[in-house]
């Protein structure tokens, strides 16, 4: 059952006490690791969602709550779910939790990747819908400080930026396409990027709703969360708010401003584009930490880590590629490190298990 | 909160269904005279019968503080021996030309934070438990530990632990792949490059052992002849198998750990 156990018989070799990597195994590349990341947050969810209180009535209130403020075409499946499951919870949150452990496990092993990833998909889009009610976006109440568009939708998003599939025109002695990000690998530079563009730009609109926008509205989100919470992290939400008590429409206006230069960022060269990205996922990791207390999961409720992670996680695929000795900016650099990130990444094809597994 | 108690009995039978498997494995490896890391699988099969009793307190037949005292025991152990690992390969480094890489390395540091984490849950739920609602099982509303910002991020090294070894699983199943030879020769004429290296360490384990029978007809049964193992042995040292178990303890501890929340 060690470590050494499970992988010497195959690969350690003759003199070499410390050789444990299993022979074949492709270390995974730069997307492989987002992926991995990608399936630890559906199985940290799945986790989460096998907690005591979600197999009772509550969580059919939880789901209820979504549907409030939507219009009826949404409202009405969110109620006749969230009855159903009030009178079945414990199977109904039985399977749900499985459904995200088998999506955590098949996105692990690699020769299920590809149809773990597109179950997550639909998995993800019915959740936006029937458990997170679009991530109230019809509402007029979404607030990026609160997770909008929905954290859900982002396990979709992802998962179609982390599709295992290379697109593009191969570079001159390269295995993989040129693209000068990982997110650009499966649908292309342009189209990632307008996925992000519309993401971001979005999240700085919902910044400006009129509810978002009142001179006690953030105060009043970021005072919300904290119920339940640990003295220490309500603390930093309580300071929070009390920075921005009256300060509503300015700081929605600096908020806005920034997920605006967020959203043109991975547009500009990768000089620029790396402090915008960096900008992103610190603004990210506030937001989480501040605005949603870490998705409440630390109040032993909560059924997802919130937006946080999956931004994060978002930034990182758009991160532009580094290339040692050579040009960071200008335009050849997207070409330039293209080359680079097929050398890094075609590695997983080298391994004999790369052609099922990963690209 | 009917959920959690059925729950909790599926997953401490799988608890106990992995310590009998660790238990085994120390078996085989014992008569087979095996390198393997026997101190990974005797903690194993401790851990799975320890984390049993705290899903299921009926199962427990130690107290808690006795737990407390072996796994930190165990954590100081592989605490000692991630140590050596890294100074060991520190030295190797120095005297390469080539520094190693990181896919190398030998792994006891997921053991030492499953260790470290034991002992959390343990004294957690017992300085809980204990002043309110003593034999309390985890998922009740009184396990609710002290640190749980600590408890979330064990939870989150266990979720990465369980990606990692699950994405390894395919290539583990490949090295399983190798089967003894009738002779050792054999068997590594026929096998070249890794493959040739592989049956070598496997064979190598393989000299008829000289305490065998001090373990009786059960598990002569079990090993099969000496120079042969037979294909439960072989099935049941099954890399894949080892590392679906090392899963499935890891998914209960982060389980466990976020009820600690």
């Amino acid at each position: 059952m060690s470590e050494a156990a499970v992988t010497q018989r195959g690969t350690r070799a003759p003199g070499d006490d410390h050789a444990f990597a299993p022979a074949g195994w492709p270390a995974p590349d730069a997307r492989r690791r987002l992926q991995l990341a990608l399936g630890a947050l559906w199985l940290l969810d799945a986790i989460l969602q096998y907690q005591p209180v979600m197999f009772t009535r509550a969580f059919s209130q939880m789901l209820a709550a979504a549907a409030e403020g939507n219009p009826a075409f949404v409202s009405r499946p969110i109620l006749w779910d969230a009855h159903l499951v009030g009178q079945h919870p414990v199977a109904l949150n039985t399977t749900f939790a499985t459904i995200q452990l088998l999506l955590a496990l098949g996105i692990a092993w690699r020769p299920t990747v590809r149809p773990a990833l597109g179950a997550s998909v639909v998995w993800a889009v019915a959740v936006w819908w029937l458990g997170e009610g679009l991530g109230g976006v019809l509402t007029g109440t979404a607030s990026p400080v609160s997770g909008a568009p929905g954290p859900v939708i982002l396990y979709a998003l992802l998962a179609v930026l982390l599709w295992p599939r290379d697109r593009g025109r191969r570079a001159p002695g390269s295995a993989g396409p040129a693209v000068p990000f990982v997110a650009a690998r499966a649908v292309g530079a342009p189209a990632a990027r307008a996925l992000w563009l519309v993401l971001w730009a979005s999240l700085a609109y919902f910044a400006l709703l009129p509810a978002n926008r009142a001179p006690q509205a953030l105060h009043a989100m970021l005072t919300g969360v904290t119920e339940g919470e640990p003295a220490w992290l309500a603390s930093i939400s309580a300071h929070g708010a009390a920075f921005l008590a009256h300060h509503g429409l300015a700081a929605s206006l600096v908020l806005a401003v920034l997920l605006a230069l967020i959203a043109i960022g991975v547009c500009l060269p990768p000089s620029a584009a790396r402090p915008t990205l960096a900008v992103a996922a610190v603004l990210a990791a506030a937001i989480w930490v501040a605005g949603q207390d870490l998705g409440g999961i630390l109040t032993g409720s909560g059924t997802d880590p919130g937006s946080g992670p999956l931004l994060i996680l978002l930034v990182l695929a758009y991160w532009p590629v580094r290339t040692a000795g050579a040009r960071t900016d200008g335009p050849q650099a997207d070409q330039t490190q293209a080359n680079e990130a097929q050398a890094n990444e075609a590695q997983a094809s080298r391994g004999p298990a790369a052609g099922r597994a990963v690209t | 909160m009917t959920g959690p108690f059925w729950l909790a009995g599926v997953l401490a039978a799988l608890m106990i269904a992995t310590a009998a498997y660790c238990a085994t494995r120390l078996i085989i490896a014992r008569v087979h005279r095996r390198p393997d890391e026997r101190d990974v699988d005797l903690v194993h099969t401790v851990m799975g019968v320890a984390m049993a009793g705290m899903l299921v307190s009926w199962l427990n037949p130690l107290p808690n503080p006795v737990w407390a005292v072996m796994f930190s025991a165990g954590t100081a152990w592989f605490g000692w021996r991630a140590w050596h690992d890294r100074r060991s390969r520190a030295v190797r480094d120095a005297a390469a030309t080539r520094p190693t890489g990181r896919a190398s390395q030998p792994h006891h540091v997921p053991h030492l934070v499953m260790c470290g984490a034991m002992v959390y849950m343990l004294l957690a739920v017992g300085a809980v438990t204990s002043a309110t609602h003593p034999g309390t099982i985890m998922g009740s509303p009184a396990t609710v530990g002290r640190f749980p910002l600590l408890a979330l991020i064990l939870a989150v090294f266990m979720v990465a632990y369980v990606m990692w070894q699950a994405d390894r699983l395919p290539a583990l199943a490949r090295v399983n792949s190798a089967r003894p030879a009738p002779a050792p020769a054999l068997a590594l004429a026929s096998v070249p490059s890794a493959g040739g290296q592989a049956m070598q360490a496997y064979e190598a384990t393989l000299d008829p052992p000289s305490g065998q029978r001090r373990w009786g007809m059960l598990s002569r049964r079990l090993v099969g002849r000496d120079n042969m193992p037979p294909p439960l042995a072989h099935r049941l040292m099954s890399p894949r198998l080892a590392a679906c178990c090392q899963i499935a303890m890891a998914v209960t501890m982060g389980y466990m750990l976020i009820l600690m929340l």
